[in-house]
């Protein structure tokens, strides 16, 4: 039993985001609440109530991240709802898209996963994460997809390679192949790639420059800056330093 | 004493080692960004610790050696002067030769850990070798005037190591030191700290400066087959100083 209304936009910004801040459910975007703080009262009421669980966005920071808890997913028939442990990195990716999303110059929604098979039933597969979203650039609509780079203990650049890996991927599949070809040979897609600071960004569009001029052709990746991400990656232990197996061994225990 | 991380003079800091420069000792630090705190120096070295504790800058003690006043250029040219003469590079190549003579000096330097480099988008710069840590340290001084007397041309500064390695792709192109850039990252001004350089050397420089470097890049650029976006010399002569 759920005692305080839970607005119905909360429930959606949930399953779309997996997280939620005080600051990201006041931004004009959203506008769930006027002000931050009266964002963080109906975040802490639902808290209090056992159907929102709050942790600290970085260790021993101040600013704090809501999920949703088991009680809150049953009530709404949604096991989804309520995100496993959602280790630093994770909730810092998942804050970064949220921030992007909803809270920059222009409002971009991300696709839920019902969403995303109902318009992309070719392109749908399960377990596909849920990052899509669709981007207007000028007349043209692409469907894009976001990558957050978190700085990471590897090469600067290899969030790069990682995009082409991505694409290459996509291209493999029998049908979904053919029809992520088509996108990309009608400028119709292009992966959206959050980083932390226009340093980044300016140096991730000059490897793109180059390997334009030795390929032939350009990746289609478009870096984002997300305000704010800097500063919470310099406050957080350093990240990736565990291989994909060890992080979904450690999402399994958790 | 604590230091709050994000805050913009730590931020300031990890730009200035990923973009700027290679090195930068707490007194250095002390001076160019934390001069109107009670105490700088601790005030500095309070900041550099805490972004060690990061794993954002490492640490260590080095030896190196100054090569006098870092107030102003030993050599500078602009495109409206004409070609220095041979017997200018070889009086110049002198004057270099005898001035890292000074005794060494043993100090403790801060460069960008591999953490801060991939945040902000460079390779790790890391220590450097040993020949050149003079060479960083003064790279780091001529920054440091120029943050103090021309705020504006700093801001445009750019260290070779925010740069692609264009002396990587193209036969015979050099990357100079450091470079002030325009707000489309064209270069306007190129920076270089001279080491014990033969008038050749000098030479090379400047044809590199005076339109070799425009040159090369378009012949690469042209044989790549695909147009590079823009090159970063056209302006074609960019003025340099040598310091």
């Amino acid at each position: 039993m759920v005692a305080t209304p839970f607005p119905d936009a909360l429930v959606d910004f949930l399953r779309r985001y997996r997280l939620a801040t005080a600051e990201l459910l006041a931004a004009e975007h959203v506008g769930l609440r006027p002000t931050p703080a009266e964002a963080t009262r109906l975040l802490e009421t639902l808290s209090q109530e056992g159907c929102l669980r709050a942790a600290p966005l970085v260790p021993g920071d101040r600013q704090l991240y809501y999920t949703a808890t088991a009680k809150a997913a049953k009530h709404f028939g949604d096991p989804d709802l309520a995100p496993p442990h959602l280790a630093v990195d994770e909730r810092l990716a998942l804050w970064a898209i949220a921030r992007f999303a909803t809270a920059g110059e222009r409002f971009r929604q991300l696709m839920t996963a019902a969403e995303f098979a109902e318009c992309f039933p070719d392109l749908s597969q399960p377990g596909e994460p849920r990052r899509y979203y669709l981007e207007q650039v000028g007349e043209v609509t692409r469907l894009a997809f976001l990558k957050v780079d978190l700085g990471g203990a590897s090469h600067w650049d290899r969030v790069v390679d990682s995009c082409l890996r991505f694409i290459n991927k996509r291209l493999q599949g029998r049908v979904a192949g053919d029809l992520f070809r088509q996108l990309l040979e009608h400028d119709r897609f292009q992966v959206s790639l959050l980083v932390a600071c226009e340093e980044k960004a300016e140096a991730i569009q000059a490897r793109l420059d180059l390997d334009a001029a030795k390929w032939g052709a350009k990746l289609p990746v478009v870096p984002y800056v997300v305000p704010g991400l800097f500063d919470l990656l310099i406050k957080s232990p350093l990240q990736g330093s565990l291989s994909r197996r060890q992080m979904l061994q450690r999402r399994r225990t958790a | 004493m604590r230091v709050a991380m994000g805050n913009n003079l730590a931020t300031e800091l990890l730009r200035t080692l990923t973009h700027r420069v290679h090195l930068l000792t707490a007194e250095q630090a002390a001076r160019g960004w934390f001069a109107t705190e009670a105490n700088p120096l601790a005030a500095a070295a309070a900041v550099l610790a805490e972004l060690s504790s990061r794993q954002l800058v490492e640490r260590a003690v080095i030896e190196a050696r100054t090569a006098g006043d870092a107030t102003r250029p030993v050599f500078q040219w602009q495109p409206s002067q004409n070609t220095p003469c041979s017997e200018t590079w070889l009086a110049l190549a002198e004057l270099l030769s005898a001035r890292w003579s000074g005794d060494m000096f043993t100090t403790e330097v801060y460069f960008a850990a591999p953490r801060a480099a991939n945040l902000l988008g460079v390779r790790p710069p890391g220590l450097g070798r040993p020949c050149e840590w003079s060479h960083d340290l003064r790279i780091t001084e001529v920054y440091l005037y120029y943050r103090a007397t021309k705020p504006a041309l700093a801001r445009r500064w750019r260290g070779e190591m925010a740069r692609p390695k264009w002396g990587r792709r193209i036969a015979q192109m050099k990357d100079p030191d450091a470079m002030l850039v325009d707000d489309d990252a064209t270069i306007t001004q190129v920076i270089e700290i001279a080491g014990k350089y033969s008038a050749a050397h000098l030479a090379d420089l400047h044809d590199h400066c005076a339109g070799g470097a425009y040159e090369r890049f378009e012949t690469w650029r042209s044989g790549a087959g695909v147009g590079y976006a823009r090159n970063p010399y056209e302006r074609i002569e960019i003025g340099y100083e040598l310091w």
